[in-house]
């Protein structure tokens, strides 16, 4: 939705989404919302429930105006 | 150089490390929250994690509005009475398109020529209602979750 947004307001834009994999990719500690998963599911419903630190969570993007 | 600029909406754990980056590189985060205990909770811990550690006064960095992003008078948008421009920019609010959109106005409109934008929670599809916050809240009540109708959904965010 971001990125269209972006498009439409021909915003120049970088998805930064290799280097959100990358970061999770090096990590390969457990990290504790996987160990306190059920403690920690506070999202709500089941299909939007990432306990774990998933990337998919995340987006980032590098913006230039000019 | 320009000192950094962050700006989060939600105030949270990432508030702590909001601050301590703005403290290190001697710029300012802004939080925008209309939770104050929240607020209050997340201070707690970083004076007493931060603060009393460092012997550091991270007020000096860390700068609270208890009020909605979006708000016309209180908004992301007073950053311009402060002559600031956002360098990074992270959503952490309420999860719907409608709100992250306006946000991003504000941001954009408030902005560095070069930034970087954050997204939490981005798998999230809501349009203008976010139903996995409101069934966390129902879940406290011990009432079932609602299904959110299809329509209230669109891409993720």
């Amino acid at each position: 939705m971001a990125e269209n947004y972006f498009k439409e307001k021909n915003i120049n834009y970088e998805n930064l989404r290799n280097e959100i994999n990358n970061i999770f990719n090096s990590n390969e500690k457990t990290n504790h919302l996987d160990l306190h998963n059920n403690l920690l599911n506070a999202t709500g419903l089941k299909e939007y429930s990432k306990g774990t630190l998933s990337s998919d969570r995340f987006a980032a993007f590098e913006i230039q105006k000019e | 150089m320009k000192t950094p600029i962050f700006v989060e909406t939600g105030c949270g754990a990432s508030t702590i490390a909001f601050s301590y980056f703005a403290m290190k590189y001697g710029g300012k985060s802004y939080t925008w929250d209309p939770n104050q205990l929240k607020i209050s909770e997340i201070r707690r811990a970083i004076n007493e994690s931060l603060g009393l550690n460092l012997n550091i006064n991270f007020e000096k960095y860390w700068k609270t509005v208890q009020h909605v992003s979006n708000s016309k008078t209180v908004g992301i948008d007073i950053l311009s009475e402060f002559g600031e421009k956002i360098d990074l920019f992270m959503h952490d609010s309420e999860h719907t398109h409608s709100t992250l959109l306006s946000e991003l106005e504000l941001t954009i409109k408030n902005s560095s020529n070069n930034f970087n934008v954050l997204i939490d929670d981005a798998n999230y599809k809501f349009v203008n209602y976010d139903y996995a916050y409101a069934n966390t809240m129902r879940r406290k009540l011990n009432l079932k979750d609602i299904e959110p109708p299809i329509e209230s959904q669109g891409d993720e965010m």
